[in-house]
C-alpha cells in the first residue's frame, strides 16, 4: 500500500510548488531544508544499512571460521547448527499465521460490517490497544496460563486426531510445545492484521457496496463481490506484517517454549524446533567470543528470512495493485 | 403492473422469511444443548467444549433452517455473518484471558513495597521493519566497537529503542502529514511564501497534535520491548543513574528475569512478575489513551 501511495503523496507535495517553471526564484531557504529533510530519509537508510553491515561484521567470525574451531569454541558448524532454528522460526510464524489469519479476517469484517455503528468504532479502539500490550506479558500469560490450560486440548488432539502426521508423537506434560507458541503469536499478530484489514475495508468504495446491494446482494455476497476484490492486496499486506511480526518475536517464544535443536512437523510433542529470535536471546547474556558472533550470525539469517518475507510482499502487492479495480 | 399486486395482495411482506425470534431461541437452545452434550462427551461441564458444541449446533440449525425458509443464498450470507460473529467472540477469548489473569494476579503484589523494595532496580526507559532482537544485536555490536567488547549500558539500549522507534513515528507522520488539506499550502503558496515557511508555518501546526500522538503512542510501543534490552543492556539488582556504564534494567526486563530467574521462593517471584506486568499495562494503557484523547481533540480539520 505504501509503496503505491509514496509516489503520488511526493508528486503532490512537490507538485504545486511555487513557480515551478524557468523564472523560479532562488530561496536559500528551500534549499536548506530540502537538505535537511532529504538528510533525515538517507539517514534511516544508513541506519538500515548499517544494522546490516555490523550484523555482517560481527557475524563474519563465525560465517567464515573453520568448522572444527566452531565445535570446540562455539556451537558447532555453522549451517547444521542454525538450520532447525531457522526451520523453527518459519514453521511457528506459519502456524501462527493459519491460526490467526481467518479470525482477524473476521473481526475486521465484523467490526466494518456488521457490528452497530455505534459498537464499531469502541471495538476497533480496543483492538488497537491490545496491539500495544507488551509481549512479556503475552510471555507470562503463554507459559503460566495457556499452556498447562491447553494439556487436554492437545491430548484429545493427539488420541482422536493422531493419525494425522502432524498431531502425532507424545505429547509433551506441560503444554509448552510449538503448537502453544502458535496460540500465543497468533493472539499476538491478531490486533495487528485485524487493524490493517479493518483500514482497508473501509476504504472498499462505497458506491460499488451500495450497488450489489441494491441489485439485491446478500450482505455476504457484497462482501465477496464489492469488497473482497478491492482488498486483497491490503489483506496480503496485512498478512506479511503480522508475519514479519511473529518471525521477529522473541520473548514470548523464549518464556513459553522449552525448545531444542531438531527438526519436526509433529506440534504436540516436547522436542520442539526453537526459533532464531528467542535462541538469542537464551544464550546472549552467556556468550562470549566466537559464541557471540556465531549468534550474531544467526541474527543475519533472521534479517535474510525477514527481507526476502517482505519483499516477496511488495511484489505481491504491486503485482495485484493494477488489477485491483480500485484506482 | 398488476402481477406485482396481485404477489404483494396475495402474501404478506415477511413471507419467506424466519420469523423473528428464531436467533434468540437457537441461540439459548443451542446453548442448552451444547451444555448438556459437553457434559456427556467429558463427564463433567467444561465451558470451553460446551461453547464449542452450542457454536457448532446453532450453526446447523441455522443453516437448515435458512435454507429450508428463504433458500441456498440466504443461508450462505448467514453462515458468513455468524462464523464472523464468531471469529469476534474467538479472539475476545484469549484476549480477555490475557486481561484477566494480569489483573487478578497482578493485584496481589501490586502494593507500595512492590514499588519502593522490588523495583528500586528499575530505571525509566533510556530513549524512548527492524525486528527488536536485531536494533539490540546492532546496539550491542555498535557499543562494542565505539567503547570496547561486551559493553552494556543504559545508552546502548537507547540506541535499541530509538533505532525501533524512528520507522513507527515515520509511518504515523507521514499519515498525519498526508491529511493536512492541500488547499492550506496552495493558499499559502498563492501568498508567495516559501515552501520550507509553507511547512514549519502551516502544515506542521495543522498536524502538529497528530504527530504529537504519534510520538506518544510509539513510547506506549517501545516501552514494552524486551528483547533489545536484554541484549544491550543486561540486568542488574541495583538502581544505576549512569546512563553509560553499567546495566541497567527496565520494567519488561524485570518481568522476564523474575520470571526465568526465580529464587527459592518460586512463587513470590511469580508474583513480582505479574505485578510488573499489570504496571506494564497500565503504563502503556495510560499513554495510549493519551495520544488517542490528543488525536481526537485536536485532530486537522480535513474539511469532510
Amino acid at each position: 500500500m505504501t509503496q503505491k501511495l509514496t509516489p503520488a503523496g511526493t508528486s503532490r507535495g512537490a507538485g504545486p510548488g511555487p513557480g515551478s517553471s524557468a523564472a523560479e526564484p532562488k530561496r536559500r531557504g528551500d534549499g536548506i531544508f530540502r537538505g535537511f529533510a532529504l538528510g533525515a530519509g538517507i539517514l534511516i537508510l544508513v541506519i538500515l544499512a548499517l544494522v546490516a553491515a555490523f550484523l555482517l561484521l560481527q557475524g563474519a567470525p563465525a560465517l567464515f571460521a573453520d568448522p572444527a574451531r566452531l565445535g570446540s569454541q562455539g556451537y558447532g558448524e555453522f549451517l547444521p547448527w542454525v538450520l532447525p532454528y531457522a526451520f523453527g522460526t518459519v514453521w511457528a510464524a506459519i502456524l501462527a499465521l493459519l491460526l490467526a489469519v481467518p479470525v482477524s479476517i473476521g473481526i475486521a469484517l465484523f467490526i466494518t460490517h456488521y457490528a452497530p455503528r455505534r459498537l464499531a468504532q469502541p471495538l476497533g479502539y480496543v483492538i488497537d490497544l491490545l496491539a500495544a500490550v507488551p509481549s512479556v506479558v503475552f510471555g507470562l500469560w503463554g507459559s503460566l496460563v495457556l499452556a498447562p490450560a491447553a494439556v487436554p486440548l492437545y491430548n484429545w488432539l493427539n488420541t482422536y486426531l493422531g493419525f494425522i502426521p502432524v498431531f502425532g508423537g507424545q505429547v509433551s506434560a506441560g503444554g509448552r510445545n510449538i503448537f502453544t507458541i502458535a496460540i500465543v503469536l497468533a493472539t499476538m499478530i491478531l490486533p495487528i492484521i485485524t487493524s490493517l484489514c479493518r483500514e482497508v475495508f473501509l476504504q472498499a468504495p462505497q458506491l460499488h457496496e451500495e450497488a450489489a446491494l441494491a441489485l439485491g446482494a446478500t450482505r455476504w455476497e457484497m462482501i465477496k463481490m464489492a469488497v473482497f476484490p478491492f482488498a486483497r492486496p491490503g489483506i496480503i499486506a496485512a498478512i506479511m506484517l503480522g508475519l514479519g511480526r511473529a518471525l521477529g518475536e522473541t520473548m514470548a517464544v523464549t518464556m513459553v517454549l522449552s525448545g531444542t535443536r531438531n527438526i519436526t512437523f509433529e506440534v504436540l510433542t516436547s522436542q520442539n524446533p526453537n526459533t532464531i529470535a528467542a535462541t538469542i536471546a537464551q544464550n546472549f547474556p552467556e556468550a562470549y567470543g566466537l559464541k557471540t558472533s556465531q549468534l550474531i550470525a544467526a541474527g543475519l539469517v533472521l534479517f535474510v528470512i525477514t527481507l526476502a518475507v517482505n519483499m516477496v510482499a511488495r511484489w505481491i502487492v504491486s503485482r495485484r495493485a493494477e488489477y485491483s479495480g480500485a484506482n | 403492473m398488476t402481477t406485482i399486486t396481485h404477489r404483494l395482495g396475495g402474501e404478506t411482506l415477511t413471507a419467506g422469511r424466519l420469523p423473528r425470534a428464531t436467533i434468540p431461541v437457537a441461540v439459548v437452545a443451542s446453548g442448552v444443548l451444547g451444555y448438556a452434550l459437553a457434559v456427556l462427551a467429558s463427564g463433567e461441564g467444561n465451558i470451553g467444549l460446551a461453547t464449542l458444541f452450542a457454536f457448532l449446533l446453532f450453526l446447523v440449525t441455522i443453516e437448515i433452517a435458512t435454507r429450508l425458509v428463504e433458500g441456498p443464498r440466504q443461508a450462505a450470507d448467514r453462515r458468513a455473518g455468524n462464523l464472523i460473529a464468531g471469529a469476534f467472540l474467538l479472539a475476545l477469548v484469549p484476549l480477555g484471558s490475557v486481561a484477566w489473569v494480569t489483573i487478578s494476579k497482578g493485584v496481589a503484589r501490586f502494593d507500595g513495597a512492590f514499588f519502593s523494595q522490588s523495583m528500586r532496580n528499575v530505571v525509566g526507559e533510556g530513549g524512548g521493519a527492524v525486528h527488536a532482537i536485531h536494533a539490540g544485536l546492532f546496539a550491542y555490536a555498535l557499543m562494542g566497537i565505539l567503547i570496547g567488547p561486551g559493553t552494556k549500558s543504559g545508552f546502548s539500549g537507547s540506541i535499541a529503542l530509538s533505532v525501533l522507534m524512528i520507522p513507527v513515528v515515520v509511518r504515523a507522520c507521514e499519515e498525519l502529514l498526508r491529511l493536512v488539506p492541500n488547499e492550506l499550502r496552495e493558499a499559502a503558496y498563492a501568498l508567495g511564501v516559501p515552501k520550507w515557511l509553507t511547512i514549519v508555518r502551516v502544515v506542521i501546526p495543522t498536524a502538529i497534535s497528530g504527530i504529537i500522538s504519534g510520538v506518544i503512542l510509539a513510547i506506549a510501543r517501545v516501552i514494552g520491548e524486551t528483547a533489545p534490552l536484554l541484549i544491550a543492556m543486561g540486568f542488574t539488582a541495583s538502581l544505576n543513574n549512569n546512563l553509560f556504564a553499567n546495566p541497567m534494567m527496565t520494567l519488561p526486563v524485570f518481568v522476564y528475569d523474575s520470571y526465568a530467574h526465580p529464587g527459592t521462593d518460586v512463587q513470590s517471584y511469580l508474583d513480582r512478575a505479574w505485578a510488573g506486568a499489570l504496571t506494564l499495562i497500565l503504563i502503556v494503557m495510560i499513554l495510549n489513551l493519551i495520544g488517542r484523547l490528543i488525536a481526537r481533540r485536536f485532530a486537522p480539520k480535513t474539511g469532510r
